[in-house]
């Protein structure tokens, strides 16, 4: 596993973490403040941070550490937490957001000193940066000490203290390091003596253990440690007081929250007083972090009584003495391979709640047993294909066994009905690996409420109901970019701003609430708002002045509501940032077509609207109506599909050279003949007696599809044309039937447009 | 499944690509096969089976050389008439015919030919350079010349089999 990897399992991780962070906010927002919540909050950014810390990502590491100043004033003292300080956060957790992902696409910096000097006047933090005192002090004589061999003993016992030079005397030239494990340190297997090897490898080393905390044998508690040490490392002058500082501190970044550690450069007083990095920032950190365990056992460690939280309480249920931890797993690591056994895509993942420690440093701590895991889509999708293959091949096995006449309640026949059922509760089971809750992608939407509010001077608040719904990640990424739009529309057209909202008697704060659920077989998303609802007059008004309807058009209200979907069709007077630039409705209607959905509106004046997304479960499988045409099985996926019937004599008109049409109520339909459209057969001399299909494709074209018969309608597995040959226009996908052949699933929108599109477009506005 | 014989040689992961010509001392070895009166052949590290014909479906919109696509089980696979792609007499399939499958790095695809013949072992003192001919719609689909006693017998080009995106859309 090479760092890149490492990097990116970071992101992911950093991505569950903003979802974290996110969320926690909201509740606090919501549901008022509460020290559980904060300390979630507090954790996700504390491990954003540590991790960017060792990628050395600065940008990000910066500004997770003012955000984790501010938090942890309201830590401190819940009182503190007002509104205006909670929502400048939720802008901030945005900012943090944008920082994570450009410096994943390694895009363009986030510009992010504004809010950072927000933070810091909301919060009154007074800048502590990382100044350098020691600066001044260049008088800097090279006194060389000889390597002294770093003897600990047997793996790092702590009792080995006599092994250690120690002539390193206060006032002797180079870097002063004060350090201070604490039981945690041992316990997460980090090893002093390879830390100190290290430190070795900058410069000479004179090492000082400290056993003054050390109790009679009695006294001694054995998970706790009582030693410390005083380092000096004279590099010889290569290295000058910054960024030998920083080399340090880099050793022992991995341990940095679990001890004291203080580094000065030639600090004739002593390095345990010299000016301290911020790594003391960490010290509390790994206080609360340990504190959160809940298995803490209530036993002060003497020689920690200053520190509040008993550290022993960190041990796992395994609990090794402090003498062993150094021997376990994780005492081979050493900064430079640092989480080399961190998480990838593949491997066993902690849920967030649990898995922060382990990001935030190498501090492996597993103490529950893992509940989810992380897998590689690509491991699911093979699953699924080879699903697929199983149901095909015990429909063909099926087939092959009736066919031979071998009766049901046969050995053979019982046998057979138990592999399917068998085979069913498989297929269900591997499609919900797939299954995610939409939960992620809804509390994207309230970033987009804040941004629209503060666009438009609006107030809204965002609400969830169901966002645990789950449904296949496929359709997850498809869903952001519609519910984007769509949530961008609630609030810019559908809430009123606050003046018009109290006036009608309405609160000034508008809510938008997004809901999900499943209902027969797919999901449904809500988005409800409480605003002025769908002003009908206007819609109508636009829609005759744009030509989508015609005058005489006789509408129904719910009709009229749903004109807002049509291509071109946009009300908002000006054009916002925001939204109406003419295109928002109807780019929503073809993305969820896309994805095999439909999607509607209910309004009532003055009191909101409610658009109504529904959506298959899984972009895997499609509902498909199988046709024969011209000897060739073909699928039309149900979705597009708006009626069926069959031809009447004298349905259909040829209108000026070859275009036909056929007259569906009061609408004309071109009529497609699918077989001489795909180049199957020729051109049908007459359409009297053929089944039709009437489907629906992108921006309002409808179609007649002629076929020569209709099968059935069942679930078909989508298969990829291209992953051997290449995209072939007028077909979506291929699928294999259950007698192993392949049939095509037809894409009615590609088809639509390559029947003569301008014809096309010209007859459906007629309609 | 159906009757197939699969040559002993592992698939997919194809050893390190040889050099045109006699970069290599070990010998290689070679799939042969008949379309009408020619000889032809590929490598046998790039093919994965070797199975009887069974009717392919159609695609719509594609050149008269691709057959259609079958079920290799589970996976959609092209099926190419070798005959009309090489600019010979298409052919009409039938039972006797022979679908060799083929891997060229990401992509899986049949060539229908009339029959396999033979496997050999072929030197790098065998292989020749495609010789400069008169304008033959064949030569280009050709890598190497494989010279056996009498036998002549052309590589097929495998990776200018399937048509790519970026040459339709050049065209």
């Amino acid at each position: 596993m090479n760092l890149d990897e490492i990097k990116e399992t970071f992101f992911i991780e950093c991505a569950d973490q903003m979802v974290e962070l996110e969320t926690g906010l909201n509740t606090l927002v919501t549901d008022g403040v509460d020290i559980e919540t904060v300390n979630s909050v507090f954790r996700a950014v504390h491990s954003v941070k540590g991790g960017a810390g060792a990628f050395e990502l600065t940008n990000l590491v910066n500004f997770a550490h003012v955000f984790e100043n501010a938090l942890d004033i309201i830590r401190v003292d819940l009182g503190e937490a007002t509104d205006s300080r909670l929502n400048l956060l939720l802008r901030a957790a945005d900012v943090l957001n944008d920082i994570v992902v450009a410096t994943r696409d390694e895009g363009e910096p986030i510009e992010c000193a504004e809010i950072t000097t927000e933070l810091a006047q909301a919060f009154d933090i007074s800048e502590v940066e990382e100044d350098d005192p020691d600066d001044a002090i260049n008088n800097f004589q090279a006194v060389p000490i000889s390597i002294m061999d770093l003897d600990l003993g047997d793996g790092g016992d702590e009792d080995a203290s006599g092994d250690f030079d120690l002539g390193g005397g206060d006032g002797a030239p180079g870097f002063h390091v004060s350090f201070e494990p604490k039981p945690g340190l041992y316990l997460n297997g980090h090893d002093p003596q390879k830390l100190f090897r290290e430190l070795a490898e900058l410069g000479s080393l004179t090492a000082t253990c400290d056993v003054d905390k050390m109790p009679v044998l009695s006294a001694m508690n054995p998970d706790d440690n009582y030693l410390s040490w005083s380092l000096v490392v004279d590099t010889d002058g290569e290295l000058d007081s910054n960024t030998g500082e920083g080399k340090i501190t880099e050793i022992f970044d991995w341990v940095s929250t679990e001890c004291e550690l203080s580094i000065s450069y030639h600090a004739a007083e002593g390095g345990a007083d010299g000016p301290s990095d911020n790594f003391d920032d960490f010290i509390g950190d790994d206080l609360m972090d340990i504190g959160e365990e809940g298995e803490v056992e209530g036993e002060e460690a003497p020689a920690e009584a200053d520190l509040d939280a008993p550290l022993e309480g960190a041990a796992a249920p395994e609990e090794t003495p402090a003498e062993e931890t150094p021997e376990a797993p994780m005492a081979e690591e050493t900064p430079e391979t640092p989480i080399a056994e961190a998480p990838t895509a593949e491997v066993v993942e902690l849920k967030p709640a649990e898995a922060e420690e382990t990001k935030a440093a190498p501090k492996k701590v597993v103490k529950k047993t893992a509940q989810s895991i992380r897998v590689d889509s690509e491991r699911v999708d093979r699953l699924i294909n080879l699903m697929g293959e199983l149901v095909i091949n015990e429909a063909m096995l099926a087939e092959r066994i009736t066919n031979t006449g071998v009766a049901l309640g046969s050995e053979v026949g019982v046998a057979m009905a138990e592999l399917q059922s068998l085979t069913r509760e498989i297929q269900n089971g591997v499609m919900a690996i797939r299954a995610q809750p939409v939960k992620p992608v809804f509390m994207r939407m309230s970033r987009v409420v804040r941004e629209v509010c503060s666009a438009t001077g609006k107030k809204a608040v965002l609400e969830f109901d169901g966002e645990n719904t789950e449904v296949d990640t496929t359709v997850i990424e498809g869903l952001s970019d519609p519910l984007t739009h769509m949530i961008r529309n609630a609030v810019d057209h559908g809430i009123e701003s606050p003046e018009v909202r109290l006036a009608a008697g309405k609160p000034a704060q508008g809510v938008v609430k997004l809901v999900a659920m499943h209902a027969s077989g797919r999901i449904v998303i809500e988005i409800r708002d409480d605003g002025a609802g769908i002003n009908r007059e206007r819609v109508l008004e636009m829609a005759l002045k744009k030509g989508i309807v015609s005058p005489e058009a006789n509408l129904t209200d719910n009709e009229i509501d749903n004109l807002i979907f049509a291509a071109g069709f946009s009300t908002a007077e000006t054009i916002t940032d925001v939204s109406g630039r003419g295109v928002g409705m109807d780019v929503v209607r073809q993305s969820v077509q896309s994805l095999g959905g439909r999607v509607s509106i209910t309004s009532t004046p003055g009191h909101g609207s409610v658009f109504s997304m529904s959506l298959p479960l899984t972009l895997a499988i499609l509902d498909g109506m199988i046709v024969k045409e011209a000897d060739q099985t073909l699928v039309i996926p149900v979705s597009s599909v708006l009626e069926t019937l069959s031809l009447q004599e004298g349905d259909v008109t040829t209108l000026g050279n070859e275009d036909k049409v056929m007259q569906l109520r009061d609408k004309l339909i071109p009529i497609v003949d699918v077989g001489y459209e795909l180049g199957f057969a020729k051109k049908r001399e007459t359409f009297t007696g053929g089944t039709v299909l009437v489907v629906e494709g992108e921006k309002d074209c409808v179609g007649a599809f002629v076929v020569d018969s209709i099968m059935e309608q069942q679930q078909v597995v989508i298969k990829s044309l291209e992953s051997n040959y290449q995209r072939i226009s007028g077909i979506a996908a291929a699928t294999i039937l259950g007698n192993g052949r392949i049939a095509l699933i037809l894409d009615a929108a590609d088809i639509l447009s390559l029947h003569d599109t301008d014809a096309n477009n010209n007859l459906a506005k007629t309609g | 499944m159906t009757d197939e014989t699969t040559p002993e040689a592992a698939p997919a992961a194809a050893p390190t690509k040889v050099a045109p010509t006699g970069a290599v001392t070990a010998t290689e070895e070679y799939i042969t096969f008949r379309i009408r009166d020619q000889e032809f052949c590929v490598e046998i590290t790039s093919t994965r089976e070797i199975r009887g014909w069974s009717n392919a479906t159609r695609l719509p919109h594609s050149p008269d050389y691709l057959v259609g696509v079958i079920n290799l089980r589970g996976t959609i696979l092209p099926i190419i008439d070798l005959s009309a792609r090489l600019g010979l007499e298409p052919s009409e399939p039938s039972e006797r015919h022979v679908i060799i499958v083929v891997q060229v790095e990401e992509k899986i695809f049949g060539l229908l030919v009339d029959a396999v013949s033979d496997i050999l072992d072929v030197g790098p003192d065998q292989i020749r350079q495609v010789p400069e001919m008169n304008s033959s719609q064949a030569k280009e689909f050709f890598k190497r010349v494989i010279v056996i006693e009498e036998r002549i017998i052309c590589e097929v080009a495998l990776d200018l089999m399937i048509p790519t995106q970026e040459a339709q859309q050049a065209a």
